[in-house]
């Protein structure tokens, strides 16, 4: 299993990938301004990482999509916005990213599928800080877990193109990179394992 | 009035709105950079939503738009030298829970009237104003910094010929959501750079 992630070069892409506690999770690390110099077909997973250029990640999408349809892997954290990848279907969230600093407060969420092999590694509460999005989820798809809306921030689509997409609303790079955040670990770690097997 | 450039990678957080348009403030994609003309900017705001090697590549566009007096305000946890006089950005050793911003004195006008718990906390989260510092350089004026000294943001205006402002942190134009005092730091941020480019433009003639 041959993992690539992209890096857009941002500060906190830079000492995420300085990180030696998350090297296990990917063997390549891809700048996505070259992207078109990778043979991307040497990969089984591509992690698009949080935060990208939407300028990039448009002028790419036909590499993406083609991906997708080689039956691969492709692994979405953030936002899609200017329907970079078609299909998908995201909405602007307000974020909640106080709930726990207030007493007796929450954040709900409620976890789906829960039966995925996923959920071997993480659980729902390692999903659970804050959310910039929604998406809903196509037909046939997984939620893994859902808002009290009926959208989701984390889902796998194996039926709408021959590989399978999994996606998440979610920004533990992001967090992690900033060293802000550090619940998001846990779940990044249970990904990477995921991933990884 | 001369816009502001705001120059950043196209993503959710960095969007502009009419509010942030009607304020004079100008979107600039990062990989725009080498085909603007930056002279037709009274400043430009640099969030930390950039490729650091491209400005790294493009430096000197930004030293010859400072060489003629022009403002740059960065926002970036940089960790490649593109900004002149500016070292990396280190994270701070102290607790996210236990670093405190601090205004030194006497304030500067950006930040009059705003009172620094409402820098420490967005509602009631501490550790988004900033999690890092940086070396201020010796002749620099240091603004913001935190209980052990550590430079948060400072003011350099003898490294180049215009004003660096180089800040270890969060995006301070979009810093003030909540309805308390921060609420006046994005106006405030604007309007203290448009004079200091005014100024610097004076002192060339």
């Amino acid at each position: 299993m041959k993992v690539a992630i992209l890096d857009n070069g941002y500060s906190f892409h830079h000492r995420f990938f300085q990180m030696e506690e998350f090297a296990y999770m990917y063997d390549d690390v891809l700048q996505i301004r070259q992207l078109h110099t990778y043979d991307l077909s040497q990969y089984d997973t591509l992690i698009v990482n949080d935060r990208m250029s939407l300028l990039l990640l448009k002028r790419y999408q036909s590499y993406f999509i083609k991906f997708l349809q080689e039956g691969k892997r492709l692994v979405v954290f953030g936002e899609v916005l200017d329907n970079w990848l078609p299909g998908v279907y995201w909405e602007n969230s307000e974020v909640n990213f106080s709930w726990w600093v207030k007493e007796h407060g929450d954040l709900p969420l409620t976890a789906n599928n829960i039966d995925h092999p996923l959920y071997q590694y993480v659980c729902l509460s390692d999903m659970k800080w804050h959310y910039h999005g929604t998406f809903k989820v196509p037909e046939g798809a997984k939620s893994l877990v859902d808002t009290p809306d009926g959208r989701s921030i984390i889902y796998i689509d194996d039926v709408s193109y021959n590989g399978e997409l999994v996606i998440t609303t979610l920004d533990p790079i992001f967090h992690i990179g900033l060293g802000f955040i550090d619940q998001s670990k846990p779940f990044l770690h249970g990904m990477a394992k995921w991933l990884k097997k | 009035m001369k816009p502001i450039a705001y120059i950043s990678m196209d993503i959710q957080f960095t969007r502009l709105q009419e509010i942030d348009y009607r304020r004079g403030l100008v979107f600039l994609q990062l990989y725009d950079i080498p085909y603007a003309d930056l002279s037709a900017y009274a400043g430009i705001l640099i969030t930390n939503f950039v490729e650091e090697a491209f400005l790294l590549d493009h430096k000197h566009i930004l030293e010859d738009y400072l060489n003629d007096g022009g403002v740059i305000f960065s926002q970036a946890e940089n960790f490649l030298p593109w900004l002149p006089g500016c070292g990396n950005w280190k994270r701070s050793p102290i607790s996210l829970r236990d670093r405190e911003i601090r205004l030194t004195e006497p304030v500067h006008p950006i930040f009059y009237g705003i009172d620094p718990y409402d820098l420490n906390h967005k509602k009631g989260v501490r550790g988004f104003f900033s999690r890092g510092y940086l070396e201020a350089p010796e002749h620099s004026e240091v603004i913001v910094e935190d209980q052990d000294g550590k430079a948060i943001i400072y003011i350099d205006r003898k490294t180049t010929g215009g004003t660096i402002v180089a800040g270890a942190g969060t995006d301070l134009y979009r810093f003030g959501i909540e309805e308390n005092s921060s609420r006046v730091l994005s106006t405030q941020m604007l309007n203290w750079i448009r004079q200091e480019y005014e100024a610097n433009k004076e002192e060339q003639k």
